[in-house]
């Protein structure tokens, strides 16, 4: 199942019709992400590069296989980079081997919540987009952060609700909701989503699609929790783009009250 | 000469290029170089002389998130 074509997810020119961008990481098995990748039909899967010989199961699993059988379009990340030379040698080397020039930048700021290093990040981003990648942000919910990632060119943003792999879902509502309706480029809710609901919550707001890895990696069920993130996230969009009606403090019947038998009756 | 290949040591008789390097050890493909931190491209196996101490990157596509 797929968002309806004529509500495509639009990223650097890009059309898409799903708006899951699922990570890669941490399932039981390789046989357990492929299936997990086919029923969710992710826009995107995120991927990364390690040393040669570092993770021998890695390379041997046939992961890059999985990547060339589905034809999927891949997301490079520059996950643990500390510093900007880090991610631009990273970015190239990407770029090189997964023939793409999309990026998500990562560049962590912070070893105990994988928080980016929001000084260093708009600088960073202004260098990749000149050196022609499509960059992808993994950024915090600030405000200022994101406009200034915009203002150096990045068509999106990857703003977090939680911290990676916590799965604790919107930590932050109030400023998630206030980025939503203050920036208008695509904005992809990335790390930190536990719960399809939690999906279902940032795309309710207005948010254009949500990255996650380790809530559907870990569930007990991976594949099962794939199709339910999936669902998830177009149920959120339908209930955006449809419009939610506005919450009242008082009960109101939605029932008629007109011609309610024994209605104001003397008994 | 001593050089590193993804913090391994490794003794190299003579001057050498990257790509006799890589012709040597065969990674297995795809790969990415990166020498002293800086990218190398494909393009430029042939060309990039290596020298004492080197540190020699190579790495491999891996699942992520």
């Amino acid at each position: 199942m797929s968002i309806h074509p004529s509500d495509p997810l639009i990223l650097y020119g890009e059309s898409f019709s799903s708006r899951l961008l699922l990570g890669t990481s941490r399932y039981p098995s390789p046989a357990i992400l492929e299936e997990a990748v086919k029923v969710a039909k992710p826009a995107m899967v995120t991927a990364s590069l390690r040393r040669q010989g570092a993770n021998p199961h890695e390379i041997s699993s046939g992961f890059w296989d999985l990547l060339k059988k589905y034809n999927l379009t891949v997301l490079p990340n520059t996950a643990g980079c500390h510093r900007p030379e880090e991610v631009f040698t990273v970015a190239q080397m990407a770029r090189e081997v997964f023939e793409t020039d999309w990026i998500k930048l990562e560049l962590i700021g912070d070893d105990y919540t994988l928080q980016p290093d929001v000084l260093e990040l708009v600088p960073t981003a202004a260098k990749l987009i000149k050196d022609g990648f499509k960059v992808l942000p993994y950024c915090t919910e600030d405000l200022v952060l994101c406009k200034k990632l915009v203002d150096v060119g990045c068509q999106a943003v990857m703003p977090w609700a939680a911290p990676i792999g916590t799965g604790k879902g919107p930590t932050n509502p109030y400023a998630l909701q206030i980025l939503r309706e203050r920036l208008s480029v695509p904005m992809i809710v990335d790390a930190g989503i536990g719960l399809p609901s939690h999906a279902t919550q940032v795309m309710e707001w207005g948010f254009d699609g949500v990255l996650l890895n380790t809530a559907v990696a870990l569930a007990q069920d991976p594949v099962s929790m794939a199709l339910a993130f999936s669902q998830g996230i177009q149920a959120g969009r339908l209930a955006f783009k449809a419009g939610v009606m506005i919450a009242h403090e008082s009960a109101q019947p939605s029932t008629p009250v007109l011609g309610t038998p024994f209605w104001h009756q003397i008994p | 000469m001593r050089i590193y290949i993804n913090q391994k040591v490794r003794e190299l008789g003579h001057p050498t290029h990257l790509v006799e390097l890589l012709n040597d050890i065969q990674p297995k493909k795809p790969f990415a170089i990166a020498v002293n931190n800086l990218f190398i491209p494909k393009d430029d196996y042939d060309n990039t002389l290596l020298h004492e101490e080197d540190h020699i990157e190579i790495i491999s596509p891996v699942t992520g998130g």
